[in-house]
């Protein structure tokens, strides 16, 4: 009985250590120094990541507000993916590039107002350190001549990579789910997303297919639940005649 | 248990793979090693201790303490908002944030003073003594049954960690891109109308003239960026 005990402290013991990485700085102190560097050394490396990724996300809505488009496209990994609501996939960064035209001109356009906020970040940096996901809170005021403002929110559920030491986006997916006319508000008024361009069509149409308010799409989730550690990826979606979703 | 314990490591061992910096080090490596990491860590705690002044910043204005904001500063410190002009100091600074709302200590009943301060990108400078940030302003400001508006705007501001290791602003610049009455709207706005210099800089004028020309909405202004490109490392041309 004694003996098994002690197997299964050994066998649990084991397991603790080796599935936690980060959970090495908590080892005992018999550790050699250079093992402690390096725990220490990957952790200081996770939240670097950390910062890097929200920088990064915050300078794309920078950049995307005033029509930079190069220095958007920039911020993509080489075959990295982009995709707003139901405009479909573009991919690789010249097809970005030439994609972010549909949104304007390079340089904005007077009297055009295309602020898209880049709020409320839940990073989390994957176990090697290379790669990363991001959800992001995505506010939007929007202005072109002669017409309303438009008030705008979605989610952004972002990948990163690191490519040669800099971290860049490798995957982005803004899901717009509440636009409306300004004047009219939310109460009033829901606008519904723009679709595939017929101009320049994406490499691979929405991945997902839903509808802004009054709908109430759940964007899947790219972090597990901090407290229970339950995936919240494949969650059951409201119902919606048109697609047969009950 | 002892045993086990060991058991447990040695198994541990196995696990994990070998990371390469695991050979023996020398003493003088391993400090070494153990200086370029508190080096990497004491810039993570700028950007946060940058973060935090910000933050503190927009909650003190929201509430009407202007001598909290103003203590943010280092004694050369400045603040330009909008076209006002450069104010140099935190006393100057205290007494222009006191007179831009309305002159008193603390907000007057029914003030609305929301300085809504978002997506920080933080740069912090490589010996770790000073920061530059960009930051997103909403402003929600008006007054119970007179006005409202809503304020958007870009901070690009500059920070210093002092000798005694506390981090403080040097320079707040508030581009403001427009201040719209909240009814209108921001796609009413005619030309001129989004920005204009605030009566509290004309009766209490600042120390220097603004240190750029404003182009507010619906014309076309990009604030300057002071980091670069992040992927690419190269600067941000549309701000010049």
């Amino acid at each position: 009985m004694r003996r098994f005990k002690s197997m299964q402290a050994l066998i649990l013991a084991t397991a603790a250590l080796a599935s936690a990485t980060p959970a090495l700085a908590q080892s005992p102190v018999s550790q050699s120094p250079e093992a402690r560097l390096a725990a220490y050394r990957d952790r200081v490396e996770r939240l670097e990541a950390q910062d890097a990724v929200e920088n990064l996300q915050a300078d794309y809505g920078y950049y995307f507000d005033k029509g930079l488009w190069d220095d958007v496209a920039d911020l993509f990994s080489k075959d990295g993916s982009f995709e707003y609501g139901q405009r479909g996939v573009y991919i690789g960064r010249e097809r970005i590039r030439r994609a972010l035209l549909l949104f304007g001109p390079n340089g904005l356009a007077p009297a055009h107002l295309n602020n898209h906020m880049q709020l409320q970040s839940v990073v989390v940096v994957s176990k090697d350190g290379n790669s990363a996901t991001g959800r992001w809170q995505g506010m939007v005021m929007l202005s072109e001549p002669g017409r309303n403002g438009v008030w705008g929110v979605g989610i952004y559920e972002n990948k990163y990579v690191k490519e040669g030491g800099v971290w860049k986006i490798s995957s982005l997916h803004f899901y717009p789910t509440a636009l409306t006319d300004y004047d009219l508000g939310f109460m009033k008024s829901t606008l519904p997303m723009e679709g595939m361009s017929a101009l320049f069509p994406p490499d691979r149409p929405p991945t997902e297919v839903y509808r802004t308010l009054p709908g109430n799409y759940i964007p899947p989730f790219s972090f597990d639940h901090p407290v229970t550690g339950k995936s919240l990826k494949d969650l059951p979606q409201p119902p919606d005649d048109v697609l047969g979703r009950k | 248990m002892n045993r086990v314990l060991i058991l447990a490591l040695a198994g541990a061992a196995i696990a994990l793979p070998q990371p390469a910096a695991a050979q023996k080090l020398s003493e003088a490596q391993i400090n070494a090693q153990a200086d370029a990491l508190t080096a990497r860590v004491e810039k993570l705690e700028g950007t946060r201790a940058v973060k935090k002044l910000q933050r503190a910043f927009g909650y003190y204005v929201d509430r009407g303490l202007w001598g909290e904001a103003a203590d943010l500063f280092t004694d050369d410190g400045t603040i330009e908002i909008g076209m006002d002009g450069v104010y140099v100091g935190k006393t100057r600074i205290r007494e222009y944030l006191k007179l831009l709302h309305g002159g008193q200590e603390g907000l007057i009943y029914g003030q609305l003073n929301e300085w809504v301060t978002l997506q920080p990108s933080v740069e912090i400078a490589k010996d770790g003594r000073t920061a530059t940030a960009r930051w997103r302003d909403l402003g929600m400001l008006g007054q119970y049954k007179k006005h409202a508006e809503w304020r958007n705007g870009i901070y690009e501001n500059r920070y210093e960690k002092g000798a005694d290791g506390i981090w403080r602003i040097k320079s707040l610049h508030l581009y403001v891109n427009f201040l719209a009455p909240y009814q209108k709207g921001w796609a009413r706005l005619t030309p001129g109308e989004g920005l204009v210099q605030s009566e509290a800089s004309k009766a209490y004028p600042a120390d220097r003239p603004p240190t750029v020309s404003y182009k507010p909405f619906p014309e076309v202004q990009v604030p300057p960026f002071q980091a670069p490109n992040p992927a690419t490392g190269k600067p941000v041309k549309g701000g010049k």
